[in-house]
């Protein structure tokens, strides 16, 4: 059922229809200040980009910010992917969760976020809405990694969603878990392993 | 013939892909894969799995208007323009290019039209000497205002200010606005003195009743060489809290807009110093320009 499912959708909403360039593609021409295809990547990426920056740092000014930094950076940067050392999925999204990661070590030096939850509070305002096939191929994908992070044991799923997602270092997770650093390293290590392998046998790429 | 054993960093590749490191840990590896394709390939194994990471996030859709914004700041934006600041937090990632262009600039909320609104307030607060005043109601729902508005133009401003020599007269709206947000009562002022007998630098923090908010204002700052900046610091004790990099202009003219989780009342002094612009990532100062003890 899942094999079928599989090959009725695509794969995420980054997959080009067959007439579209591809990532590569498209870098090569934002090199060249092809603004046109920066838009076109923009719709290729504004939802994954948007989601995380906005899940790990729950409020929307922020998550705009970041975005808006990314795509900005890509345009001006675009030339500096190197295809040989990654895909530029893989280079887009690394580039998202580095820049949220500075911003809420940035913020964590100066306050403690004891309720971020709080933050959801503020208002949303009027989005974009992505395809309906956009939308439900992402939430497959993320149906499909809950399901692998959920086959972690917790403690190593804990410090994958400490580091992941609330940009925590291995050395404050020691701290905050109070565990030696050694075990922590340890578990990030198993943890991303874990996951690898079951994400490979689940057939994500 | 000498022979020597690489040693390959295997056990922090992992958390490399997880942005887990320490940035002394995160500079061996970005060392160590520019020469060698076996861990970088581990990398970017990891990265895949990291990515996926990333699509676990709730399905979220930015506004439309970001759209524009992005797509108008590149219309106006050259490759070299400063739209973007380049003092990362982190060592960059020489086989990601960007990340030198994406740090360090976050608590700059404002920068762009503060910038030049800012320096025209401190022309009025210190030259003339004006006493701000005014009513305050709900400041925090004020400044929510001005950041929105500034928010919206700050793309197109970040441009205009590389590429126009007139931005202070477009500017002159958001220079109302946020002279209306710094002229309400309890506001407090604190003037910044040089600590080079000779310096004819001169500074003022203007912080909102609950020091939440505030602008850092300069004049008469030396002109930076290539790979510094201004640093701002806020010290409790002996910590020492980096608020954020002072863009000056050719005319030596600095701003930094302040928007703070704590009260900065929870500081003893404030300081700006000049050094390279890595030495915030790791907490350290350069040479003190100018420093206030907070009331």
């Amino acid at each position: 059922m899942d094999e079928e499912l599989a090959a009725q959708r695509p794969r995420t909403d980054q997959t080009p229809a067959p007439e579209e360039p591809d990532d590569q593609q498209l870098l090569e021409r934002i090199a060249a200040k092809d603004k046109d295809a920066l838009n076109t990547l923009y719709n290729r990426y504004m939802t994954p980009v948007y989601s995380l920056s906005l899940h790990m740092l729950k409020q929307p000014p922020l998550a705009e910010e970041v975005t808006q930094d990314v795509f900005l950076n890509i345009w001006l940067k675009a030339e500096s992917f190197n295809a040989s050392r990654g895909n530029p999925r893989s280079w887009i999204m690394s580039v998202t969760h580095h820049r949220v990661v500075d911003v809420i070590r940035s913020r964590r030096r100066t306050t403690t976020m004891t309720d971020p939850e709080g933050y959801d509070t503020l208002e949303r305002l009027p989005s974009s809405e992505p395809p309906v096939e956009a939308q439900v191929a992402q939430s497959l994908d993320r149906e499909r990694i809950m399901r692998a992070l959920a086959t972690l044991p917790d403690n190593q799923r804990e410090v994958i969603e400490l580091a992941y997602f609330e940009g925590y270092s291995q050395s404050e997770m020691a701290e905050k878990l109070s565990q030696p650093l050694g075990t922590v390293k340890t578990r990030v290590r198993l943890a991303m392993q874990k996951l690898r392998t079951v994400l490979q046998e689940d057939g994500y790429e | 013939m000498a022979t020597s054993r690489v040693t390959h960093p295997e056990d922090l590749l992992e958390a490399f892909a997880l942005d887990a490191l320490e940035p002394d840990e995160e500079q061996t590896v970005l060392d160590h894969i520019e020469d060698c394709l076996q861990c970088a390939a581990l990398v970017e194994d990891h990265l895949l799995t990291s990515t996926a990471l990333a699509y676990s996030a709730p399905v979220e859709t930015p506004p439309e208007r970001l759209r524009a914004r992005i797509l108008t700041a590149a219309e106006l934006s050259e490759p070299e323009a400063p739209t973007v600041s380049v003092t990362a937090r982190r060592p960059s990632r020489g086989w990601a290019g960007v990340y030198s262009a994406l740090g360090g600039r976050w608590p700059r909320l404002l920068m762009p039209v503060t910038a030049i609104a800012a320096v025209a307030v401190v022309a009025i607060a210190i030259a003339l000497n004006v006493q701000i005043s005014g009513q305050m109601d709900d400041m925090k729902a004020e400044n929510n205002l001005l950041r929105e508005e500034m928010d919206q133009s700050k793309a197109t401003a970040a441009a205009q200010l590389a590429l126009a020599s007139d931005s202070v007269s477009q500017m002159q709206g958001s220079l109302q606005l946020l002279q209306t947000t710094l002229a309400q009562p309890g506001n407090q002022s604190v003037l910044m003195d040089p600590m080079q007998p000779d310096s004819q630098a001169r500074g003022v923090l203007v912080m909102s009743g609950e020091g939440d908010m505030g602008v850092i204002m300069a004049s008469h700052l030396d002109p930076l060489e290539a790979g510094s900046t201004y640093h701002v610091w806020f010290m409790q004790g002996e910590e020492r809290m980096w608020a954020g990099d002072m863009d000056v202009d050719e005319n030596g003219w600095g701003t930094l807009a302040l928007d703070m989780e704590n009260s900065l009342s929870q500081f003893d002094t404030v300081q700006l110093t000049r050094g390279p612009l890595s030495l915030a990532s790791v907490g350290i100062a350069g040479d003190i320009v100018l420093e206030a003890v907070l009331p």
